[in-house]
């Protein structure tokens, strides 16, 4: 038995059950990633400890502990949260060798539910991006196609898992960054409900959109990924505490699918639209409702996002100044030089965009015009998603509206890569879950053309009904038995490797 | 694009040292993201209140308890890129005064 | 300062005061603040601001400020907001500091104070916000190239306390903040300790021409670390202010920095180089809950302020506007004494036991800072006295031995059997006749004119009756049987 080929609910069973070791689980894995990292360039650590971690784990399940929901499953952390064994540099130069002191809330509980942690992940620098290429330490390639992006920012987390190189990752997602990339990879990728994953220990990139999430190949180990992440943390005043949002069970019976009006519209590319109009149909031959669902401010999703999350982010990278930990710029002889070079040798040109907007539009005399009337535009959305939610269970539309593009094709041109996270950004903004499913493959016609590449369909649902888009992907992996059994190909690493 | 006076005055605002390339760079991407970000601008929000906190919750207040410190304070020091005589060290601070402007 | 500058020119003033909160925690993570230890020994994650960390507010901090609020009758917001003001500086570690910006918790409000000739002056208050102090930068020696930032006080809770520009000089400058630090010293939520910084003043001082409605251009001074340095700079600064406007200048809008040993200012900054905190709302603290209940609760714990216990103790028990200040001066002390009236048996004996407290035992409380003798002791001697059964002389020998530890004055003067006094039933008539028969030579010398003899005969009495007998009543007596 090969674990790298079976689920993470497989192997948290066989470990369990003493089938399988979770040291011979990790050196399958690890074997993996020595062979295909330096290919995909998806992870930034391997953890050196992971071997011995998974002894010790071996060794209290046969002193008869329960190891956990995870026992012995390998789980790769996206590298912008922060872990005391590895370096966290949030894929920047800025962070380059630090390590945390303290490890973050969600890597707590992996350790507590037996995961091992196999090492840290690849991203866009700080989680700015879409497409992995913004990364200090080099892009990470597409298993399906080494010539595309994997998405991003949690590009690596999402080759990892496409690739086999780990069952699950963590991914974070401000704006479509686990949804995104889980589209381009063909994988089940969520964004939790705003507060119910902690996000005490991921290095804050945008405060009010940051969540959190699961990247999985299938809906079951997603699920079980999200039950471990779950639940209210006192180091996270945004935590949500449950008697403040009380968890939903998925609603029994056939699910009414709220179809998005403005998500199948202009600027949807036509192969896309074809797998999400052919996946619809489907569901509703298998006795959905499909309802015909209108939010007409999304189209200012991308807008206030980027307002939004620039002005956040602003503030919240103030902090690599260069005083107590990290990077500092040699030669500064006053203390703004300190700062400026220090920041302007640390951060990246996508980040530093980022702060140069985040900063005009929070500057004197600017606030009201941009982040203010931003946050007033997302209250809109808030009021058109809550009461989409009247009539229907979930909402469905595709998660980006292109199929992987390739490396370096949007590089120069900022606002076109931003417009891939459209419909994605929508779920961040009104603070509900979303998740991405595999929903098809493009067509692979002609020799020189790209391979088939996934596209993934995109639903949310109402705040704390994760239950209820995992049951929709349960039974969307029924409906596409063939897409559920598809693995991208280990050839095409090797292929381009030489 | 943006005025070049505008990069740079928001640059020193965010401490961030910028090439000649990197602001001449700037004044045309921001421009553009900018000039796209303008159709908020059009939307009616009279009355509409800014979300600042997505869910609608109150504020978990924590008891005034001191926590057992999991690392030694001189393990911060240690990770400073400048440290002397138990502090973190910067260039001189010239503008005078004890604290900023808290 | 040359009085006639404010007979043409009217100072405005408004303070801003920062007192720390005396939380056993800092304000948004469980790590303690003490003042005066080893640097950088006070932190964490959150103190340093490192990346993944996040603020967790302190419920006693919340607690301690809205007592303050109470305390000063202001408008406490039910959901009020935290915001990030941002700047850069090497003691402020995350690039902005967590403060309260347009959704303060308290607005309005006001603080009574006395001035030095019993003059009575409210400033009202703009509003109170909650936040988070900064570290601290220090400079090593003048030659040095470097500073260093020490990040114990960083995070402490803090109220800015921002008053209305109502203050119309010095004096009343330190008037108010007296009283405010009386008030957060009786509320228990600030020790108000000016050298240690626990306590900070920055004023705002303009001046206009006597009759003028327009207000003058302000400056800001900051760094005023004592009483002296507040009167010493503002001061300093209406005068300067004044030089300006008479040579027919204009003050310019800046920030100024008050330096004590030059006792001058010093320009930080100009209004042209002000900051650009872009305040935002904090996106990782929800809107700050206080629920009527909890305000009740608190209204609850909340001590009378100190100018009001003053009031009272003069209406209600007479004390002399001196003494009643001698108690707010020393707060422990009120509640004391009111605890000897309760057990004296109500107000009548209140005067008389506000004397025994501010003469005999104000001393002892001061050198120990303990209250010496037990509420119920202490009435219970001055009702002995005020009875008649125990003498002035012999109850301070008795107040003497409570001091010293020993309980129940009533068995205590009864075992020394100084209780009940002489004189009834004709018994100290008697003992006076047999002594003037045992000493005819000295009835005869009284009798010639030598009054002085008198003191013999008190004397004697009072040796024989071991200080019972009425001292007075002796005398009287006595003249009366001697002439
Ligand atoms: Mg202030
Ligand atoms: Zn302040």
């Amino acid at each position: 038995m090969d674990p790298c080929s079976l689920t993470a609910v497989a192997l948290a069973r066989a470990v369990k059950a003493r089938e399988l070791t979770a040291v011979a689980v990790w050196e399958a894995f690890e074997a993996r990633i020595r062979r295909f990292n330096p290919t995909l360039n998806a992870f930034l650590h391997v953890n050196p400890r992971a071997a011995a971690e998974a002894a010790a784990l071996d060794a209290r399940i046969a002193a008869g502990e329960d190891p956990g929901p995870l026992a012995g499953v390998p789980v790769a952390v996206k590298d912008n949260i922060v872990t005391c064994q590895m370096p966290t540099t949030c894929a920047s130069r800025i962070l380059e060798g630090w390590v945390s002191p303290y490890d973050a809330t969600v890597v707590k509980k992996l350790r507590a539910a037996g995961a091992v942690i196999a090492g840290k992940t690849n991203l866009d620098e700080f989680a700015m991006g879409g497409s992995n290429e913004n990364s200090a330490f080099g892009p990470v390639r597409n298993p399906w196609d080494l010539r595309q992006v994997p998405g991003g920012s949690s590009g690596g987390s999402a080759a990892a898992v496409a690739a086999r190189l780990v069952p699950l990752a963590l991914g974070s997602d401000t704006g479509g960054s686990v949804r995104q990339p889980a589209s381009f990879c063909h994988l089940h990728g969520l964004k939790p409900t705003y507060g119910r994953v902690s996000r005490h220990g991921l290095v804050a990139f945008a405060s009010s959109l940051d969540q959190i999430g699961p990247l999985a190949r299938t809906a079951d180990d997603a699920a079980l990924l999200f039950s471990v992440l779950a639940g209210h943390d006192p180091h996270d005043a945004t935590s949500l505490r449950p008697d403040q949002l009380a968890p939903a069970p998925a609603p029994e019976g056939p699910l009414r699918v709220g179809v998005v009006r403005e998500f199948l519209a202009e600027g949807l590319d036509p192969r896309v639209r074809g797998i999400i109009d052919a996946a619809l149909a489907n569901w509703k031959a298998a006795g959905a409702t499909l309802v015909d669902v209108s939010l007409p401010s999304a189209r200012y999703g991308i807008a206030i996002y980027y307002l939004l999350a620039t002005s956040e982010a602003s503030s919240n990278l103030s902090r690599y100044d260069g005083v107590r930990y990290a990077m500092r710029a040699v030669g500064a002889r006053n203390l703004e030089e300190l700062y400026s070079r220090t920041r302007g040798q640390g951060f990246g040109p996508e980040v530093k965009r980022r702060i140069l907007l985040g900063t005009y539009a929070l500057s004197a005399g600017y606030y009201d015009a941009y982040y203010r009337k931003a946050q007033q535009v997302r209250t809109l959305i808030r009021r058109e998603v809550s009461a989409a939610f009247e009539a229907c269970d979930v909402l469905a539309g595709p998660t980006v509206p292109t199929p992987p593009f390739g490396l370096g094709a949007l590089l120069g041109d900022p606002l076109s890569m931003y417009l891939s996270d459209m419909y994605a950004v929508v779920a961040n903004l009104a603070g509900v879950p979303a998740l991405s499913v595999p929903a098809g493959f493009t067509a692979a016609d002609g020799v020189d053309a790209p391979p088939a590449l996934p596209v993934g369909l995109q639903v949310m649902a109402r705040p704390g009904h994760e239950e209820t888009l995992f049951a929709f992907a349960r039974r969307h992996e029924a409906l596409f038995p063939e897409l559920a059994g598809r693995v991208a190909p280990d050839a095409l690493s090797e292929e381009v490797a030489r | 694009m943006i005025e070049r006076e505008t990069v740079l005055k928001i640059a020193r605002l965010a401490r961030l040292e910028l090439s000649a390339q990197e602001v001449e760079a700037m004044q045309g991407q921001l421009g553009r993201i900018l000039s796209y970000v303008e159709m908020i601008q059009g939307v009616d929000t009279e009355g509409v209140e800014p979300t600042a906190h997505v869910l609608d919750v109150n504020l978990t207040l924590r008891p005034d308890v001191p926590a057992e410190t999991e690392v030694p304070p001189a393990a911060y020091l240690k990770a400073a890129p400048d440290s002397g005589y138990g502090f973190f060290k910067v260039p001189r601070i010239v503008e005078g005064g004890e604290h900023g402007s808290v | 300062m040359n009085p006639a500058v404010l007979d043409r020119y009217e100072p405005v003033i408004g303070l801003e005061v920062h007192a720390q909160l005396s939380t056993a925690t800092k304000m948004f993570t469980a790590v303690p603040y003490r003042f005066g230890v080893e640097p950088n020994t006070l932190v964490d994650p959150v103190v340093l601001g490192l990346p993944g960390v996040l603020p967790v507010v302190n419920r006693e901090a919340v607690a301690f400020a809205v007592k303050l609020a109470l305390a000063v009758g202001g408008r406490i917001r039910h959901r009020s907001r935290f915001a990030r003001k941002h700047y850069f500086y090497p003691d402020l570690p995350k690039g902005y500091q967590i403060s309260q910006y347009d959704e303060p918790y308290c607005e309005g409000g006001a603080v009574d104070l006395e001035l030095a000739d019993g003059q009575r002056r409210r400033v009202t208050l703009t509003r109170i916000h909650l936040e988070e102090d900064s570290g601290k930068n220090m400079h090593a020696d003048a030659g040095a190239n470097f500073s260093l930032v020490d990040f114990n006080r960083a995070g402490v809770p803090l109220v800015e306390i921002v008053s209305e520009p109502v203050i119309a000089s010095a004096a009343e400058a330190v008037g108010y903040l007296r009283a405010l630090r009386q008030i957060l010293r009786t509320l228990g939520i600030c020790d108000g300790n000016l050298e240690e910084g626990s306590m900070r003043c920055d004023a705002n001082v303009s001046i206009r021409p006597r009759g003028a409605s327009k207000l003058g251009t302000r400056t800001e001074m900051k760094n005023l670390n004592s009483f002296k340095a507040v009167s010493d700079a503002i001061e300093y600064e209406i005068e300067r202010q004044a030089g300006v406007l008479d040579a027919g200048g204009a003050v310019v809008q800046a920030t100024l920095l008050w330096d004590p040993a030059l006792g001058q200012t010093k320009v930080l900054r100009t209004k042209e180089e002000a900051e650009d905190y872009r305040y935002f709302p904090e996106p990782d603290l929800p809107p700050l809950e206080i629920p009527q209940a909890w305000i009740d609760e608190l209204a609850a714990q909340t001590p009378e302020l100190p100018l009001a216990l003053k009031d009272r103790l003069v209406a209600q028990y007479q004390l002399t506007p001196y003494d009643a200040e001698i108690f707010m001066n020393n707060l422990e002390l009120a509640p004391y004494f009111e605890r000897c009236v309760a057990q004296a048996g109500g107000p009548a004996l209140g005067k008389k036991l506000a004397n025994w407290i501010l003469t005999e035992l104000l001393g002892a409380f001061r050198d120990t800072g303990k209250i010496p003798v037990a509420a119920e002791d202490l009435a219970a001697l001055v009702v002995l006295v005020e009875g008649g059964e125990l003498t002035g002389r012999n109850a301070k020998d008795v107040f003497a031995r409570l001091l010293a530890g020993e309980r129940d004055p009533r068995a205590l003067a009864a075992a020394a059997g100084l209780l009940g006094s002489v004189g009834a039933d004709g018994e100290l008539e008697a003992m006076c006749r047999e002594l003037m028969d045992a000493n005819p030579a000295q009835v005869e010398k009284y009798r010639k004119g030598k009054i002085n003899v008198l003191g013999f005969f008190v004397g004697e009495v009072m040796k024989r009756t071991r200080g019972k007998a009425d001292a007075a009543a002796v005398t009287a007596l006595l003249k009366e049987l001697l002439a």
